[in-house]
């Protein structure tokens, strides 16, 4: 029944080793075929590569023709960036041309894009947009140009002191931010209503109660959790864990003098650990969710309460995608008696690189970005933050993004992660060390102790 | 010899002849199962990618779409994945070229013929494999940088085309000498030439493997990513670079984007690969009959 | 070997080739000359292109292990052997390794079993053959990092494909549904699994190839001497295809020993970093630390690890070839 396909060898046998016309002259009609296929290519593909590498020389001379500037940013699913790039290049016609550069979606290839690009001190990139955590980074060893000739105090008073905040390295400025991101808790508001009287818990005793009343008495409803929030080994759970330490009055210190073991830091991790294992009010997955995890139990309707970032509010609030269109409201991270909640701040810088030919039009393009009218149509159009109090409290915008009404209180309040030259060093060890006790592998003590052996030290 | 095999032939029927029908349904359920263990990603993507965007991260899961949609689909066409595509096809296409060529007569020397430091080059060569690439893509960016070549699909083809050898080689090396020796002895005899026996004889009986070893050079190329994420820019992504792209938002992965890209990128390619395939063996055992 | 080449060689240059050579200039026997000239134009442009693209990262990444401090390569300065030191005191970089190690054993002899059968099987006549071809070839032709994600999407323990079918079997609690990657030894596993399935393909793609080498007369004589069909694949079949498995074996353990994108993709080294292996510890060194030196030193170990699996490897293979 099984029988071997015919070999190869047997093949060339039976055509005989010797000469074999057709044979012969198939290989060489094919080694020839290759290799006029390679050349082919390269000829054809030749002026492409000539074109990519000599885009540089496109910034030309100055007198004549507009200077050109790249900009380099996440890609934006809504075209609003866009359309502000074009009115920008319509209104500076033959002054300016803003070229958008796009970068990869992923923040970690981002941050390796950009190493590369200065590194090399390449003239690439003039505008680029940073998260909040590279300005120390980028700032230290003399990649990113100040901005402080360009503005004056009174400038920076426009716009939310952290966005301003988190660009100031070593007494210079070196950006600001262009839109703005918070850990926010988010809440059921009609679960709230009934079984809380309808204003959200501020501290955790409060959503400890709530949540297990909701569990109680909606489990036929497909109320299965009472608190969802990312665990897995990322960026988030440092930011969450923060938020709880903060919540709880404490800190971690200034860089240089950095302490994540202190007794509320282990506190703040403990009760993380106790959402899922002890109070059982977290899913025992916590430890794997991402930010589109989580989001994806509550948009299912599973649970009263999630920590997650701002891009949350409009996905929930779409029919199309969420059961639990609006019934979302937002408040403030949860704290313990007599402390204040602290959100994590989040978020994009405009910073311009230090290897620019033109530094000055650069700058001209970030305060175009950062005016009162971009920003406005920035908010309404992309459902992004605005880094400026008058556009998050504009009645107008407000009307269209309505959680933009509890967002000035929760802004005013955000709290900005450390300002080190190596972020990742701080935040790579805790990521791991929050993990493990969250998938129950250590005990917090433990771990923290041994985090705090390696970025003691850190500035 | 045809008397032979049919002899054998006959020997076996008869032994299994009964057992006929329960050995054909177990063969049959065999190849169900292969079918099933390597078909079942792509038959997920594919189910996902008809799916709503809700319905990909349902709790519990959607088996089933309600009502299938195209929209992953157009929304990954709508897209670059054209261009990604174009990409990957001409730094694979070219790169594999390379390769396979200049790895042919290496491993065609390194198999068959006879000289000095034969080990030592043959370690020099498999040393640079060594090297985990994540600690090679810093240095290597940095010698592409002063040739001005970041950005451009060039980088690309001349990384792949180098750090290709040592697999190329060493796969082609097991190939030639799966040869008989007889072969080239036998050309010889006839006053050809080393290196026209080699062309003439042993190539095409190796073809199979050239072309196995084309394949997963090329495939390999195809997939890369680390390297394809530094050296290129917007343009120039390649598809695994681009998928990414496509399918991922600061914070979202859509699984039905993905799926939807998945799909389009990997069946025209596996289609290819088989058809090319095909034309290779049928060629060969079309001529066996000729001669 | 070595006595047949003698004697074609011999028969070869019977011809014109040899004074044309100048064999006696070269000082060696006037046997050899031709057929190592041969050899080496045959061997050049492989060489050149290494010795172009291929040493400087190579002696860069082996000259950074000996250096430390900066920030992103810059700013070193020379350590002598401190890097090496540190890792002998490296809780992280001792369960990289382990982890490595584990996860190059178990998959390789995995994928090589596997990869093996598959081929045999599809080398038969059997129905839908070129469907199997194609099954074969599936896994191998996904780019690795998006595999990983859609496994990861399939083994999400909320809106993952195989959840969902347990719950709907009864198997596994809505409540509770089973943390394939949260939990350390499940991840593991999986892991495993994954890098088996993917490579599978690749293993039977090149002893596909091998097996087409093999001359039909050969099956023939082992049925007419009665001969079983696993008796045929265990003495027959196995062994002259020992070179083509030699090879797949060494190059798929060069490649389990820096896997990256697969791990990365599917767990990036959680639950904390139990499923870290020396290609993730590398990246964090390289890529977020910035701390080439130490990054390059993981490089080097890794690299004098493969170097040694490649040596044992290739005394057999020498060895099969002169038998």
């Amino acid at each position: 029944m099984f029988e071997p396909v015919e070999s190869s060898v047997d093949a060339a046998n039976a055509g005989g080793a010797t000469e074999n016309e057709s044979s012969t002259s198939r290989l060489t009609r094919r080694a020839l075929l290759g290799k006029g296929l390679a050349l082919g290519i390269g000829v054809s593909v030749g002026p492409w590569f000539l074109s990519a590498c000599g885009s540089n020389s496109s910034s030309g001379s100055g007198s004549s023709g507009p200077v050109t500037i790249r900009f380099a940013a996440l890609v934006d699913q809504t075209g609003e960036q866009t359309n502000e790039i074009n009115r920008f290049n319509d209104a500076n016609k033959n002054k300016i041309r803003v070229e958008y550069v796009e970068l990869p979606p992923v923040a970690t290839d981002q941050y390796t894009k950009f190493v590369d690009t200065f590194k090399a001190k390449s003239s690439d990139l003039d505008v680029v947009q940073i998260d909040v955590t590279w300005p120390a980074q980028f700032a230290i060893p003399g990649w990113l140009a100040p901005i402080d000739k360009y503005i004056t105090a009174d400038y920076l008073k426009q716009f939310w002191p952290s966005a301003v905040e988190v660009a100031k390295v070593n007494g210079k400025q070196y950006g600001i931010q262009r839109y703005m991101d918070i850990g926010m808790l988010y809440y059921r508001t009609d679960l709230v209503q009934k079984y809380g009287g309808g204003t959200p818990p501020a501290t955790r005793a409060d959503m400890e109660a709530m949540a297990q009343k909701i569990l109680d008495g909606e489990k036929n409803s497909g109320i299965q959790y009472g608190y969802l929030f990312e665990g897995k080994k990322i960026e988030a759970v440092v930011d969450e864990w923060l938020e709880f330490l903060w919540g709880n009055g404490g800190d971690i210190g200034e860089p240089g003098k950095l302490k994540v073991n202190s007794d509320k830091g282990i506190e703040a991790l403990n009760y993380m650990h106790d959402l899922i294992y002890k109070m059982k009010l977290s899913p025992e997955g916590t430890n794997t969710y991402a930010p589109n995890d989580a989001l994806a139990l509550f948009q299912d309707g599973k649970a009263p309460f999630m920590r997650n970032w701002t891009y949350a509010y409009a996905l929930l609030n779409d029919p199309s995608k969420s059961k639990v269109a609006g019934k979302v409201g937002v408040a403030p991270t949860l704290a313990t008696p007599g402390n204040q909640g602290h959100g994590c701040t989040g978020g994009w810088v405009l910073a311009i690189s230090n290897f620019s030919k033109n530094k000055d039009a650069a700058w001209k393009f970030i305060d175009y970005m950062l005016s009162k009218e971009t920003q406005k149509s920035m908010s309404m159009n992309a459902n992004l933050i605005s880094s400026r109090p008058d556009v998050v409290n504009d009645p107008e915008v407000q009307a269209k993004v309505a959680y933009f009404k509890q967002l000035g209180t929760i802004l005013n309040t955000g709290k900005n992660r450390p300002k080190l030259q190596n972020y990742n060093q701080f935040t790579t060890p805790l990521q791991a060390a929050l993990n493990s006790v969250l998938s129950n592998q250590g005990s917090a003590q433990d771990q923290l102790n041994a985090v705090q052996e390696q970025v003691g030290t850190l500035k | 010899m045809t008397g032979g095999r049919a002899y054998a032939r006959e020997r076996f029927q008869i032994r299994i002849g009964r057992h006929r029908m329960g050995r054909r349904a177990l063969l049959w359920m065999v190849i169900g199962l292969v079918l099933l263990v390597q078909f079942f990603p792509l038959l997920w993507a594919l189910d996902t990618s008809l799916m709503t965007t809700r319905e990909t991260t349902s709790i519990p899961a959607t088996l089933v779409p309600h009502h299938p949609t195209l929209t992953s689909y157009r929304l990954v066409l709508a897209g670059q994945i054209g261009r990604y595509y174009r990409n990957s096809v001409i730094v694979a296409l070219v790169a594999t070229s390379a390769t396979v060529m200049m790895a042919t007569l290496a491993a065609y020397a390194f198999a068959r013929l006879k000289f000095h430091f034969k080990t030592p080059v043959l370690l020099f060569v498999l040393a640079l494999s060594l090297f985990p690439p994540l600690a090679q893509v810093i240095p290597v960016y940095q010698v592409l940088q002063r040739l001005h070549l970041i950005g451009s699909l060039l980088s690309l083809i001349l990384v792949y085309a180098v750090f290709g050898l040592p697999l190329a080689v060493l796969t082609l090396i097991a190939f030639f000498q799966d040869v008989p020796a007889e072969l080239e002895q036998a050309a010889m005899v006839d006053g050809t030439s080393h290196f026209g026996a080699f062309l003439r004889v042993i190539l095409p009986v190796t073809l199979p493997g050239i072309f196995a070893t084309a394949v997963i050079v090329f495939v390999g190329d195809w997939n890369e990513y680390l390297f394809a994420l530094n050296y290129t820019t917007t343009g120039t992504y390649t598809l695994p670079v681009g998928i990414v792209t496509i399918s991922q938002t600061e914070f979202t992965t859509s699984f039905g984007v993905l799926s939807a890209a998945l799909i389009l990128s990997v069946v025209p390619l596996v289609v290819m690969i088989l058809a090319l395939e095909r034309r290779i063996v049928s060629g060969l055992t079309a001529g066996a009959i000729k001669g | 070997m070595d006595s047949i080449d003698l004697s074609m060689a011999k028969k070869g240059l019977a011809g014109k080739r040899r004074l044309a050579f100048g064999s006696r200039v070269w000082g060696w026997g006037p046997l050899r000359a031709p057929e190592e000239r041969l050899a080496w134009a045959m061997l050049t442009p492989v060489l050149l292109a290494l010795l172009a693209l291929g040493v400087y990262p190579a002696i860069t990444t082996l000259w950074l292990s000996f250096r430390s401090g900066g920030t992103y390569g810059i700013g070193m300065s020379m350590a002598g052997l401190a890097n090496y030191t540190r890792l002998l005191s490296d809780h992280q970089f001792r369960h990289a390794l382990l982890f490595s190690l584990a996860y190059s054993v178990v998959t390789v002899a995995g994928q090589m079993v596997l990869g093996t059968l598959l081929a045999v099987f599809a080398n038969q006549k059997i129905p839908a053959r070129w469907l199997v071809r194609a099954a074969i070839l599936f896994p191998w032709a996904i780019p690795t990092a998006t595999n990983s994600v859609i496994w990861a999407y399939m083994f999400n323990d909320q809106y993952g494909l195989f959840n969902s079918i347990l719950i709907r079997l009864g198997l596994v609690d809505k409540l509770h549904p089973i943390v394939w990657l949260g939990s350390a030894r499940l991840a593991t596993v999986l892991i495993f699994i994954l890098a088996i399935w993917k490579a599978n393909s690749l293993v039977a793609l090149l002893v596909l190839a091998g097996l087409q080498l093999i001359p039909n007369e050969v099956y023939e004589t082992a049925q007419v001497d009665g001969a079983s069909r696993l008796r045929t694949f265990w003495s027959v079949t196995l062994p002259l295809l020992r070179p083509t498995l030699v090879v797949v074996l060494i190059l798929r353990t060069i490649e389990s020993l820096q896997a990256f994108d697969l791990i990365s993709a599917f767990t990036n080294g959680a639950p904390g970093t139990q499923t870290e292996n020396l290609g993730l510890y590398i990246y964090t060194q390289i890529a977020q630390f910035g701390d080439f030196g130490y990054g390059s030193t993981i490089a080097t170990v890794v690299m004098v690890m493969t170097l040694a699996f490649i040596f044992i490897y290739l005394r057999i293979l020498y060895r099969s070839a002169t038998a």
